[in-house]
């Protein structure tokens, strides 16, 4: 008992660790309803650019489990662009969170009065594959010429597409399965959880019928916490995104601007 | 009889619970300064990287200079001065000597500046900043919260039971109260 309320204490300290966290994060939009992994919040992307983009997004996501997003904001609050981009990747957890492979694209469009900015952060884990200096280059060369022409769906597309090509290289949907796949230790406690859960199923039916007593249900949560944050890895079809794995970024990205 | 006997296993449960809670606040304690001092360890491989950075600009220009050896090593001594670095403000005069090398190399090559490969310089220049700057606040968070942990009233007096040594973390400051670094310069 004693432990358990130590627990809840222990808890609540973070949460509110958590929320001092938070305190710095205002300028930082929260992840839309339902997750999306183009976020155009300055509204300059037509509806079916940006839903070509999200499409080709999702299934890059689904085919190597790499998150690439795309944030368009015309404000970025106090903070210099990279720093709002690292920021904003660790709320959100763009990328799965052991391979922390999350790309996300910040694009502050120009405006009369103001330059337009752009950064690509990339996440811990493609930091290897896609260096600093190859962020500059794409931001350079893919994004800014196009951006310039006022083409902004132009220099996402062919950004996204120099970055799916690096990003893939370093994983695909099986290095993802075989580093996400369940450790063996889960199955120790597994499978002696099923057998103690039919056994306890087979106690009830004698004594009650065919009701389930409920001592039975504790492994339910268990199979949802394994196997939860695999939904992005599904296979069905159509553009929905399944939502951000928690990755981390650690300042890894460059930018540029116009 | 058998109250006594009630009484003494109530005794016996009670003590069994406080080790219990002991044990537990210790080990929270213990993992949470293990947490910093992993962060630590990130804060400093991300100098390291910074000063990695003065050999590879000195290799993207073959020509050898006068003082090349002394820039390599100063490297050297800087390496060094990240692995023993213990408290932020060592890690803040560790950043003013790398930048202070990396200024005396460009100074040092002046035909630096028109190779193609200082373009990638200057941005892996500006991603160790960005990683520097990571690290830095990462650090400070898990100051933060072992060091509101271990203040707690409680926590505070079963530790002191506990024994062990949690003193209490000093994280890095903000730029606005220390002296600035100074700058690196490519004009």
């Amino acid at each position: 008992m004693r432990k358990q309320s130590f627990k809840t204490i222990l808890s609540i300290l973070f949460l509110f660790s958590f929320s001092l966290l938070q305190a710095g994060d205002d300028n930082i939009p929260n992840q839309p309803l339902p997750p999306r992994l183009v976020n155009d919040f300055s509204g300059i992307l037509s509806a079916a650019d940006a839903s070509t983009l999200e499409t080709k997004l999702a299934n890059f996501n689904r085919q190597t489990s790499n998150q690439i997003a795309i944030v368009m904001v015309n404000d970025l609050g106090d903070d210099e662009i990279s720093k709002y981009s690292f920021k904003l990747g660790r709320k959100w957890g763009i990328g799965q969170e052991k391979l922390r492979n999350g790309i996300l694209l910040v694009i502050k469009p120009k405006t009369a009065t103001s330059r337009g900015q752009a950064f690509i952060a990339t996440g811990k884990g493609l930091e290897g594959a896609i260096p600093d200096a190859t962020c500059h280059e794409i931001v350079n060369n893919e994004l800014i010429p196009h951006f310039k022409q006022n083409d902004y769906y132009g220099g996402l597309n062919a950004a996204t597409d120099v970055l799916m090509s690096l990003a893939k290289g370093e994983y695909d949907y099986n290095t993802y399965a075989n580093k996400n796949g369940f450790d063996s230790t889960f199955l120790f406690i597994l499978i002696p959880m099923i057998i103690l859960f039919l056994i306890l199923r087979r106690r009830n039916r004698f004594r009650n019928g065919y009701t389930m007593g409920s001592s039975g249900w504790f492994i339910f949560p268990f199979l949802g916490g394994g196997w939860g944050n695999d939904s992005s890895g599904g296979s069905s079809g159509g553009s929905d995104f399944g939502g951000f794995g928690g990755g981390d970024f650690g300042g890894g990205g460059a930018g540029g601007s116009w | 009889m058998r109250r006594g006997l009630i009484i003494v296993a109530i005794i016996i449960g009670a003590v069994l619970l406080f080790i219990g809670y002991l044990n537990s606040t210790y080990n929270s304690a213990v993992s949470l300064d293990e947490a910093s001092k992993a962060r630590w360890a990130d804060v400093g491989a991300a100098y390291q990287r910074r000063a990695d950075l003065i050999p590879n600009l000195v290799n993207t220009v073959k020509g050898a200079a006068a003082n090349e050896k002394d820039i390599l090593s100063s490297v050297t001594a800087l390496r060094s001065g990240i692995t023993q670095a213990k408290t932020p403000q060592d890690f803040d005069m560790i950043g003013k000597k790398i930048n202070a090398a990396i200024n005396l190399t460009i100074e040092a090559y002046p035909q630096i500046r028109s190779t193609e490969n200082f373009q990638t310089f200057q941005t892996q220049l500006e991603g160790t900043e960005n990683r520097i700057n990571v690290a830095r606040e990462d650090y400070n968070q898990s100051v933060n919260v072992y060091n509101t942990y271990i203040r707690g009233f409680i926590t505070h007096a079963v530790l002191g039971i506990a024994g062990g040594n949690f003193e209490l973390k000093k994280g890095f400051e903000a730029a606005a109260g220390t002296e600035k670094a100074p700058e690196v310069k490519f004009n």
